[in-house]
């Protein structure tokens, strides 16, 4: 008994399963910490702190959205298509001023819920893969986005938007206090809520949370703009933190949220895994990015060593998951 | 085709074969779980034979043609063919010792020719490995001409009938020599002139020497076809003997025939009518089916598998659509299609399939609980753990589940202590549904579970609910209900009082008058 | 005026590339259709020539084909572009080629986006007798008329001697962004640095990493680096976006002095963030004119003309590298970061602004 297939209960079996996980994840975490320290002292400066929470907040938040389609057994692979185009649009629709600049994040937001919508009514109502969808829709959004900026998009990310990655509260930015923020508030919709009793059930055996009255079809829409959403506000942070009118930005979220996901606990069958696990997911694939860059070693090297840690990652979680 | 043949397959066996025993089957047992499927099951079967195998569903006939096929292992008994003790260890193994199972689903490749699939997986080679397509023919034609009808070798499988893709089916076996062919109910799929034709086929096997078991519910064509018959009745043969003689009667009376509980509801004075099904039709152009069903009433469904019984709870579910028809509860119309609807109208319907359907798994009791009642164990969008705890602590009580730790996950009870979940969620919900559909509610479950789900049934129906009692146990849904209503072919066959017999249900069942 | 054909295939993938693609290759045409055939008169052969373009998967794309459009229509000896939108997919520029040959036109100008995926159709075309222009890239085979390019290896190594002799002065060391593994122009570009640097015994490689032509990777990997303590006296970055990348990350962390950086591909926005925060820089050109250049390849072709293999425009006035000293006077503060040095010597204002590249 391994997994945290039962929801978590603070006086439960399940809880204490989670806890011991949980624990053996930070003893773990310890471990490589005291190594690092040891190894590679220049982890632990304010700078490297500060762009590592900085990268895996913009990760994690993608990551939570990915999340929760995974806990329905979806995916969604149009997450990097949607922060591109988030970007792009508080680029194009922002002035300097703090309305401009509501109005523009609105609108990315808007943007993301859309596309992720149109990505839940798709899977649930035309029954087609999950896959294939968001794929599609990643193209559709791409596409749509070059058709309106001609590759050239217009504007630029505004200054005062800077600040949410630039400051924060010594080496912590505020977009990691959003990504925190963010998680918890999930994870309190998730474990304690009776959102998360249906998504869970409808994650696990979509049969059974029908034929008990969940409106399995609504349910997957909602996740999926969600999904959109949050990998819209993604893209408003991405931005903030690029600085720079990139209109392919969000290339490589989709696959890393899904690693990051799934790193962090989540059953790509659904139905297994929380939010909190999938945040500290985004938080360690980008840890172990930043070590392999820090050690200096050779780019082959780091990509051979990136694509291996995720491979052994994700085989250790299948075999765990297999064994329960 | 008039190049000489070149025989390839040996003679039909010769006539001093005919009266020798192919196959013995001495003592199988086999238990999954808590249920055994098979006690002590003999079996034999005689070269040129046509021996049918029959029971009621789960009386442990497709058990027993798994062993057969090597498909599963016995806990006791032994396989032997020719005379020889045969492990059966595999499905290969019982294929090399001559044994070819035709089972309803075929396992052709549809885009595949007839001839490519005849020989797929054991090609003739020609030298250096290439596959002899001339010699692969001729074998074909020389099965054809065994079985009395043509093959179309070159035709693609996809585009034959079903009953064509039967004959592949069976002529695949002729090919690799088998002398003992079970087929599983070949006729479920066939109709008229194809039926006739199968039949030719099976008496030509016959005559050619090979050893038959034929498994039917058609009961008429198996007086006609069969010499003799086996009956099974829940894992233990009831009787082998010549078909010569014997009626469709004595053969209903042998599968069902056991003496009929004495224990039965007594006779009650039922309330208002709750559940009226009217002009339902189940599937597309099918019949119509009408019924009601009145406060207090438990109402029994029996059929064969097939029949409609698992379409019908689906439909009250919400999770089928009906082609016509309407449904109300209460007086009030339920909408049709959707599980909402069916579940906020007052029904709880206890699905067939526990593992996909019924229970949440990996879930805890109490989770699995709360699903269906979740409005009532949660303020303001918050599940109230001590709520949630009762509710599972109620259900626990009332239907005695073990363990009884409302934080167990529910895959891992046992099958009896799941089902009584699945019931329970639904049975604390509030306000108690009017209506309860239990589908199959005690297969694979142990006898002191059965008890509890069949006490359960009691008790809604006295404190005033409507139940309708899918089962394919005949002993259960006539000791349960207050009448029996029996499916056929997507519609209502007939209707029986309480103290009906299961001769009387199986005749219904089966369409032949007892 | 020539009339304008457009050409989308099937993008087999999804029906919703299809459709924004077919919409990005009407309005990359739209508004120049208009009197078809007015010029028809003159006499003069006139030319259906298919272009098989990139697609407007960047905004260089979108001035190239802008561009190309221009000139067609300005030579006067063309009254049918045929023009082809591949979306940056290998194969469906593939599928395209062989309807182009269908069309019979009198020549193609390529803009080859796999190396081999084209050779078949390309020698079917030369057999033929449809001469074939190769126009930014190669392909492998011999069989094409001409390819006209920038020789990217050139124009990389010329300024990664300019960072390791002249910015460094022969000492100091190096952080390295490359683009993608694997792919010709980051591997060209990256090898240029490397051969420069094996040179200058005084010069190490302290750090490198993948950037993936993106602008935040790169810029997430520059911080990683910027992080790792070391001391970096001058930074490589392999094509536009792994520069801008760089130069981004170099202005949040506020060192002292900025080291120089070299590598990018130039366009108005490397300019701009070089000027705008004094960094010493090093660039080459990847310009849009290069579609003039292909297409007056074509004419001369079709002319009679014996062409050479390759049509180098390295060399070309206002296509040479560019230093710290020439960017102020390069950077046009009205184009927006996407404008490419040297589009608006063909390409009017009101053609810029409909490309989004008029601030």
């Amino acid at each position: 008994m391994t997994t945290t297939a039962g929801l978590a209960h603070a006086d439960t079996g399940a809880a204490r399963a989670v806890a011991l996980r949980v624990l053996g994840v930070l003893g773990v975490a310890a471990v490589a910490a005291v190594a690092t320290a040891l190894w590679l002292p220049q982890f632990y400066t304010a700078t490297n702190l500060n762009s590592l929470l900085l990268q895996a907040s913009i990760l994690g938040i993608v990551t939570l959205g990915q999340a929760l389609v995974l806990l329905v057994a979806g995916l969604d692979l149009s997450v990097a298509a949607v922060m591109s185009a988030s970007l792009v649009v508080v680029a194009s629709l922002s002035g300097e001023g703090l309305g401009g600049i509501a109005v523009a994040v609105l609108a990315a937001v808007l943007l993301g819920l859309g596309v992720g919508t149109l990505n839940g009514v798709l899977v649930a109502y035309r029954g087609v893969a999950p896959f294939i969808v968001t794929l599609g829709t990643a193209a559709l959004v791409s596409g749509l986005q070059l058709v309106y900026t001609r590759g050239a998009p217009p504007g630029a990310i505004p200054e005062r938007m800077r600040g949410l990655t630039q400051d924060g509260i010594g080496v912590v930015p505020w977009s990691a206090v959003l990504c925190v923020a963010l998680a918890v508030a999930l994870h309190v919709g998730l474990r304690r809520g009776t959102y998360g009793r249906r998504v869970y059930a409808t994650g696990t055996s979509l049969g059974v949370a029908r034929r008990a009255g969940v409106r399995t079809d609504l349910l997957l829409v909602g996740i999926y703009a969600l999904c959109g959403g949050l990998a819209a506000l993604a893209g408003v942070v991405l931005s903030s933190y690029v600085g720079y009118v990139d209109g392919a930005a969000g290339k490589g979220y989709d696959l890393d949220s899904v690693a990051a996901a799934v790193i962090g606990g989540v059953a790509f069958t659904g139905g297994k895994g929380g939010v909190l696990g999938a945040a500290l997911g985004a938080l360690a694939l980008t840890v172990v990015l930043n070590v392999l860059v820090l050690s200096g070693i050779g780019s082959h090297v780091q990509l051979i060593a990136r694509g291996a840690i995720i491979v052994v990652a994700l085989a250790f979680i299948a075999h765990r998951a297999i064994k329960k | 085709m008039t190049e000489p043949v070149e025989t390839l397959i040996p003679p039909p066996a010769s006539m001093q074969r005919e009266n020798t025993t192919l196959l013995r089957m001495r003592g199988i047992s086999k238990r999954y779980g808590g249920v055994q499927a098979l006690s002590a099951v003999d079996l034999d079967l005689r070269a040129g034979e046509v021996h049918a195998l029959l029971g009621e569903n789960g009386a442990g006939k497709s058990t027993l043609i798994k062993v057969l096929a090597g498909a599963t292992q016995p806990d006791e008994g032994t396989v032997e063919i020719d005379g020889q003790v045969s492990a059966m260890a595999t499905p290969a193994a019982a294929r090399a010792a001559g044994v070819s199972v035709v089972h309803q689903e075929f396992s052709l490749v549809p885009t595949l020719t007839v001839l490519e699939n005849l020989f797929l997986g054991t090609e003739i080679r020609a030298r250096f490995g290439r596959v002899d397509w001339r010699a692969q023919r001729r074998a074909a034609t020389e099965a054809a001409a065994r079985m009395g009808v043509p093959l179309a070798l070159d035709r693609r499988v996809e585009t034959l009938s079903i009953a064509e893709q039967q004959r592949v089916e069976i002529a695949r076996s002729l090919l690799f020599d088998a002398k003992i062919i079970v087929l599983d109910e070949p006729s479920a799929v066939l109709a008229g002139r194809e039926l006739e034709q199968l039949f030719e086929i099976v008496r030509g096997l016959r005559d050619s020497g090979t050893g038959v078991v034929y498994i039917s519910h058609r009961l008429s064509e198996l007086t006609s076809l069969a010499d003799r018959v086996t009956v099974l009745r829940d894992g233990k043969r009831v009787e082998t003997r010549p078909m010569e003689g014997t009626t469709e009667a004595d053969l209903i009376r042998l599968m069902v025939g056991r003496d009929i509980d004495a224990a039965r509801h007594d006779r009650q004075h039922h309330g208002d009518v709750v559940l009226e099904v009217s002009g339902v039709r189940l599937f597309k152009g099918g019949p119509e089916i009408d019924l009601t069903v009145a406060a207090g009433e438990v109402v029994g469904i029996a059929g064969l598998v097939g029949s409609g019984r698992t379409r019908l709870a689906n439909s009250l579910a919400g999770i089928h659509r009906p082609h016509a028809g309407e449904v109300r509860l209460c007086g009030r119309a339920v909408r049709l299609g959707s599980p909402r609807a069916s579940v906020a109208a007052g029904m709880a319907v206890i699905p067939e399939n526990r593992r996909d359907e019924g229970a949440l798994l990996p879930h805890t009791i109490s989770e699995n609980v709360a699903l269906p009642n979740l409005r009532e164990v949660s303020r303001g969008g918050l599940v109230r753990r001590e709520s949630e705890r009762k509710l599972a602590e109620q259900v626990i009580a009332r239907l005695d589940v073990r363990p009884k730790d409302t934080e167990a996950r529910v895959g891992g009870l046992s099958g009896g202590n799941q089902q009584k979940v699945v019931i329970g969620k639904s049975l604390v919900r509030s306000p108690v549904p009017q209506l309860f559909v239990f589908d199959e509610p005690t297969r694979g479950i142990d006898v002191p579970a059965k008890h509890e789900v069949h006490r359960a049934i009691a008790d809604l129906a006295a404190a005033g609910s409507a139940v309708i009692l899918i089962s394919s146990e005949l002993p259960e849904v006539l000791q349960c209900s207050h009448r029996i209503l029996v499916m056929r072919e997507g519609a209502i066959a007939g209707e029986l009082p309480m103290g009906a017999s299961e001769e009387d249900v199986m005749s219904l069942a089966v369409g032949t008058p007892a | 005026m020539p009339g304008i054909t457009s050409f989308k295939l099937n993008s087999r993938l999804v029906l919703a590339v299809t459709l924004a693609g077919a919409l990005a290759t009407t309005t990359a045409c739209s508004g120049d259709d208009g009197g078809d055939g007015g010029d028809k008169a003159s006499g003069e052969k006139k030319y259906k020539i298919a272009y098989l373009a990139q697609g407007t998967t960047n905004s260089w794309a979108a001035q190239m084909d802008a561009i190309m459009d221009t000139v067609a229509k300005e030579s006067g000896k063309v009254d049918d572009l045929l023009y082809f939108d591949a979306a940056g997919n290998a194969e469906t520029q593939l599928g395209q080629l062989e309807s182009a040959l269908n069309q019979r036109p009198d020549a193609i100008i390529l803009t080859p986006l796999g190396k081999s995926a084209a050779v078949g159709p390309v020698e079917r075309a030369m057999a033929q007798d449809i001469p074939v222009i190769l126009c930014a890239s190669g392909v492998d085979s011999e069989d094409y008329t001409t390819q006209v390019a920038m020789n990217t290896y050139e124009a990389s190594l010329a300024q990664a001697k300019w960072l390791v002799n002249d910015a460094l002065g022969g000492k100091g060391t190096i952080a390295v962004v490359d683009g993608i593994a694997g792919v010709d122009t980051s591997e060209i570009m990256g090898k240029a640095l490397r051969e420069a640097v094996a040179e200058a015994p005084g010069v190490e490689i302290v750090q490198e990493g993948y950037g993936q032509f993106s602008v935040s990777d790169s810029k997430k990997l520059s911080q990683t680096f910027l992080a790792s303590g070391k001391q970096i006296d001058a930074w490589w970055g392999s094509g536009g976006e792994s520069v801008t990348g760089i130069m981004s990350a170099l202005v949040d962390a506020k060192p002292a002095q900025m080291p120089p950086v070299a590598g990018a591909t130039l366009s108005n926005g490397v300019l701009r963030m070089s000027l705008e925060n004094d960094i010493p820089l090093g660039a080459m050109q990847f310009p849009a004119t290069l579609a003039a250049d292909c297409f007056e390849a074509a004419m001369d072709a079709l002319a009679g003309e014996e062409l050479p293999k390759f049509i180098d425009v390295t060399a070309k006035d206002g296509n040479e590298n560019i230093y710290t000293e020439d960017v102020a006077k390069l950077y046009n503060e009205e184009y927006t970061d996407d404008y490419i040095i040297g589009s608006d010597s063909i390409l009017s204002a009101d053609q810029l602004a409909k490309l989004n590249l008029v601030r």
